[in-house]
């Protein structure tokens, strides 16, 4: 299979993508009445992507943990629930 | 097995608490392929959202592009689903949650992960997915390995 980086594509194109594959089976996309494409969703990757990007998530984690080591737990909960309310608010608006 | 949604509290805390924190466990968890996670378009929009705020970004560290990995890395172990279904705001007393309850109706998901006492946790259950925290969890998981 090709693969096309969307790296570089606007905000606008990336949320579009990540957007489409809310179905288990996929989503085909249509233009003109015409099917044109089926985007699977990242589940259907091979075993060895699969493996490749759970392996850079979790060294992507650990860095970040690393971070914030002596840092209390409390004030880490805290600083989330405030980021996450401010999400939250601006969502309401 | 195991399958569940993860609240966006949980996700973020997941990234930036000492490995020791129960959030950080249940991440830990779907990484070593524990259970499987399941979503919806806004879930993930909103883990960006909170993960990109300045305050977030000083404690993560992690350029734009290794966020964007850090969040495939979470869609490849899971499934997708619309979180479309209409929830009324009432159940959870918060508009902003009702995709979690959308997701858990869809997926049917074991579990729904989360730290929000004030909206989610007291649900206990929404159908077929029991509502817990992520020490909860974590003993869900024990007991299942086991």
């Amino acid at each position: 299979m090709n693969r096309v980086s969307v790296d570089t594509a606007a905000p606008a194109v990336k949320k579009f993508l990540r957007d489409l594959p809310a179905a288990p089976n996929g989503v085909e996309l249509e233009l003109a009445g015409q099917v044109i494409g089926r985007f699977l969703p990242a589940s259907e990757l091979s075993n060895v992507e699969t493996t490749a990007l759970l392996k850079r998530g979790r060294e992507l984690v650990q860095r970040a943990r690393q971070r914030n080591r002596g840092v209390a737990a409390r004030v880490l909960e805290r600083e989330v629930q405030k980021a996450v309310d401010e999400v939250r608010r601006q969502r309401r608006t | 097995m195991i399958t569940a949604i993860l609240d966006t509290n949980v996700v973020v805390q997941s990234v930036i608490s000492t490995s020791r924190a129960a959030a950080a466990r249940t991440l830990d968890a779907y990484f070593e392929g524990r259970f499987h996670l399941r979503y919806c378009p806004a879930m993930v929009d909103e883990w960006l959202d909170v993960l990109l705020l300045p305050s977030m970004r000083t404690r993560h560290g992690m350029t734009d592009n290794e966020l964007q990995e850090f969040v495939a890395s979470l869609l490849v172990g899971g499934l997708p689903f619309p979180g479309e279904t209409k929830m009324s705001a009432l159940l959870t007393r918060d508009l902003t949650d009702t995709k979690f309850l959308s997701v858990a109706a869809e997926s049917k998901a074991n579990y729904l992960v989360t730290n929000d006492h004030r909206h989610l946790l007291r649900l206990k259950r929404f159908q077929r997915t029991a509502i817990v925290t992520p020490a909860r969890f974590l003993q869900a998981l024990a007991k299942n390995d086991g």
